[in-house]
């Protein structure tokens, strides 16, 4: 009661302080508060009224505390007034993990610890690696991609140091003036290179020859040229955005020029090139792909900037339980889904995570790098266990509550049965125009309303060893039809099969400051890396009778493969990247009655042998389960099936790069996994 | 090559049979719900198993880990059984001690991340294995003579090295 009257009493002195107080200063520098020379310089220009400015106050309990920047000034409010006046609170402290990873109670009052939380805040906070091991000084995680945001506290460190790299000397023009640099692999470039600079001194004799200026001219004068100098002006764009990759590369500390050879791409140049693309969330392996050149192009800061909007969307969405994030149509296009708002109108889907972004940016004064530069210049290391900020989000629609009636839905896309070699050996093409896609849908008032659109994987072709020893394709289906979500799992254990390859089953680690082969648990998981992602639903089909489920091994999850998402296929599951699966299922288990059941037991282990050692390994725990009461329905549709077959073939095929010593073994027996894999039996090698 | 898979256990022979012995990019979906058994060592610890849980998913059980004595507590208990004889436990650089039928034990910071350790015994093979942190831990292991090696998983003869192949 005490609480509530203190808010009460804060809220009105809140109300009657719409005019914004000016800030008094608070906390203190022990409390990590802002000090009054840290503050930003108010604008001069005049105020326009901020309604969810709230009163600054000093000497608040640092869970009591959140951040507001009202007209470039920052002041601490007390958070429980914000959450009175109907703001949200987000969590921009550096031990924030999203709400599928956060532990929970029991229905006997039990704690139920989540025990990746501690793994996936010591892996944004770049102080652990994914077994929860203390990082080498020095070390970077990077795991963005992976769905890992750095935290708060590694963007300070990150905007604090690219604040000071201008990489002036670097020309975004030479960059840009490229769609892709090529690279080749060490032997193979040394030849392309040796190629184009034998084709470049030929035009020039021929230029020379001709009496010409250019090899333009050269080009319109002899047009049986022109392909080539067309080629070479390329190769040639191509080396002067290679030679600014290079420079910048050094410019970010990411290549050190020492270890480098000007000119080729070496193994150093490599790893800093994924270094900079996993900072910078590009998608590429290392490839020179456009997306890396726009990323190289823009100063560091720009980038630091960019990291800190990816960041505050995850906290964002997290922080309001939103989802909508705009990718089922444009909510300005007339032809966008709408959902009915009751009063005989309609209304465009929200992109919610996009606004709410907006609103905190704007809230925290942080919408240029040059601000957010100013904003983390003015953090202090110990802001970071407490720093939360008070924000007025969107209105969220009328169809949200605490239970809302969510069900997903895939699309299988265009699929081909066909066989996709023909009698020699050449891949046949297999064009797709629609690829899978991931719904989510709420209903309301008797309608569907699609909340997110993403692209998934479904099964295809994929290579397995028979029981003869001999490698073959088999048709991996994705199940079809309605199932349900009975379960879903933050940082799930994917079980290796008995017999599973070993090949990457060891690795190399430090481990107490010795170089040691261990047991390679990233497959397994659980983790970022895990073939389960980071976060899964599983697919179930009730039985008849009821009581009992059927499990085909079908699952949505995460992925550590985000490239493939571009068009690549999965063994059956339903891949998301690993950020959206963990912003999906959080979403799910905040919106459905859910029981938490806690880390599920498994206790498995597998020993065996490899180079002259016994290796083990241990699966104490299959992932931390959370039980859906009522299961939440999905279902996935047929697509449109291309080609001749109208049914996956059975059993395994031979794959004509091979050369085999016996007859393809009859297909495995029948059992779940061969359901989930092949067709109705008769249908065998073409 | 394939003469490797022949030399392996009778009851990884047995499980091949409702196994999926892929390559390639790592595989999906969680083993058939069929019962499974722990492809390794003889004499292996038979307390743990491979493979468990889908059958539990098929039943619709899911069942949590057992309770833990205080999960507040800011160590963890680790304790580590060596059969059949006593050997040297190592971390890293760190020699933690001897573990045999009389078990190591150890106290280690909760949520201190994994302890990957060696455990080493004359006329036995180098056994690597983890003990965990984010809760207490207990571990037997049985060590394998090389002489035994051929029935774990994953065995292959040793390459010649050293000098030059027979004429």
């Amino acid at each position: 009661l005490a609480t509530a009257l203190t808010a009460m009493v804060a809220v009105a002195v809140g109300g009657g302080c719409r005019k914004d107080a000016p800030a008094t200063g608070s906390g203190g520098p022990q409390s990590g508060a802002p000090t009054a020379a840290s503050e930003v310089t108010a604008k001069t220009e005049p105020l326009r009224p901020d309604p969810d400015a709230l009163p600054p106050v000093a000497d608040l309990p640092a869970p009591r505390r959140a951040l507001q920047v009202v007209h470039g000034q920052e002041r601490i409010v007390d958070a429980e007034v914000a959450l009175a006046r109907g703001l949200i609170l987000v969590d921009l402290s550096d031990e924030w993990a999203p709400a599928i990873f956060q532990d929970a109670i029991a229905a006997d009052g039990r704690p139920l610890p989540n025990r990746y939380r501690p793994v996936f805040v010591g892996l944004a906070s770049d102080r652990t690696d994914g077994d929860g091991q203390p990082l080498r000084p020095g070390e970077k995680n990077h795991l963005e991609l992976y769905g890992i945001p750095p935290s708060m506290g590694v963007l300070r460190d990150r905007f604090l140091a690219d604040g000071k790299r201008s990489c002036a000397d670097v020309d975004p023009a030479r960059l840009l003036a490229v769609t892709s640099v090529s690279s080749w692999g060490a032997s193979t470039e040394k030849k392309e290179l040796q190629r184009a600079a034998e084709r470049g001194a030929r035009l020039e004799a021929a230029r020379v020859a001709a009496q010409l200026a250019s090899l333009e001219e050269l080009a319109t004068a002899q047009p049986d040229q022109a392909k080539l100098v067309a080629a070479h002006r390329r190769f040639e764009a191509e080396r002067a955005a290679f030679a600014e990759v290079e420079k910048r590369l050094v410019c970010e500390g990411l290549l050190d020029p020492t270890k480098h050879t000007p000119g080729v791409y070496g193994t150093a140049m490599r790893f800093a090139m994924l270094a900079f693309q996993r900072k910078n969330a590009v998608m590429a392996e290392a490839d020179i792909t456009r997306d890396t050149l726009q990323a190289l192009a823009r100063t560091p800061l720009a980038n630091a900037h960019l990291a800190l909007r990816r960041v505050l969307t995850e906290r964002a969405a997290h922080a309001g339980q939103i989802l909508e994030d705009g990718t089922v149509g444009n909510p300005g296009d007339p032809k966008g889904p709408t959902y009915p708002d009751g009063k005989g109108g309609r209304v465009a889907v929200p992109d919610l995570v996009g606004e709410a972004t907006a609103a905190l940016l704007a809230r925290l004064d942080v919408e240029t790098p040059e601000k957010a530069l100013a904003f983390f210049e003015r953090r202090r290391p110990e802001d970071f266990p407490w720093l939360r900020a008070a924000v007025r989000f969107p209105a969220r629609p009328p169809y949200y509550g605490p239970t809302m009636d969510l069900s997903a839905e895939i699309d299988r896309g265009d699929v081909w049965y066909d066989y996709p070699f023909d009698a020699k050996g050449v891949r046949l093409p297999q064009p797709r125009s629609r690829y899978p896609a991931f719904t989510l849908y709420v209903r309301w008032h008797g309608e569907r309303v699609p909340l997110v659109r993403w692209r998934t994987t479904i099964g295809s072709w994929r290579n397995e060893v028979a029981a003869d020893g001999q490698e073959y394709l088999r048709y991996k289906d994705s199940d079809v039809g309605p199932r349900v979500w009975r379960h879903v799992v933050a940082a799930p254990v994917w079980v290796p099969y008995a017999s599973s390859p070993l090949g990457s089953m060891v690795k190399e680690k430090w481990v107490n400051g010795v170089p040691t082969r261990v047991t390679n648990h990233d497959e397994v998981g659980p983790g970022y890396l895990s073939a389960y992602g980071l976060a899964a639903g599983i697919h179930v089909e009730p039985r008849a009778g009821g009581g009992a489920w059927f499990d085909n091994g079908i699952r949505t999850h995460g992925t550590f493969d985000y490239t493939s998402l571009r068009g690549r296929f999965s063994h059956g599951c339903h891949r998301l990247a690993n950020n959206l699966a963990v912003r999906l299922f959080s979403f799910v288990i905040g919106h459905r009655k859910v029981r938490p059941v806690g880390q599920v037991a498994l206790d498995a282990r597998r020993t065996f042998y490899s180079n002259g050692a016994v290796f083990d390994l241990r699966l104490p725990t299959r992932g931390f389960y959370f039980e859906l009461d009522p299961p939440l329905p999905v279902e996935t549709l047929p697509g449109t099936i291309k080609g001749k077959l109208a049914r996956p073939i059975a059993g395994y095929v031979k794959n004509p790069a091979l050369v085999y010593s016996t007859p393809a073994p009859a297909a495995p027996a029948p059992g779940q996994e061969d359901k989930a894999g092949g067709g109705p039996a008769g249908e065998q090698d073409p | 090559m394939r003469l490797v898979w022949p030399c392996l256990s009778l009851a990884v022979v047995l499980l091949a049979a409702c196994s999926d012995r892929r390559a390639g990019p790592a595989p999906e979906r969680v083993p058939a719900p069929q019962q499974t058994r722990d492809a390794s060592a003889p004499g292996q610890q038979s307390s743990q198993r491979s493979d468990a849980g889908a059958d539990l998913l098929l039943m619709g059980r899911v069942s949590p880990e057992p309770p833990e004595r205080d999960p507040s507590a800011p160590k963890v208990r680790l304790s580590l059984t060596v059969l059949p004889v006593d050997a040297e436990v190592q971390w890293g650089r760190k020699k933690l001690g001897v573990a045999g039928r009389k078990p190591l034990q150890l106290e280690r910071a909760r949520n201190s991340g994994p302890l990957d350790v060696v455990i080493r015994a004359n006329g036995f093979l180098p056994y690597h294995t983890r003990l965990f942190t984010d809760r207490d831990d207990t571990l037997t292991v049985r060590l394998v003579r090389p002489a035994d090696a051929r029935s774990l998983l994953g065995w292959k003869p040793a390459a010649r090295t050293g000098s030059a192949p027979p004429r």
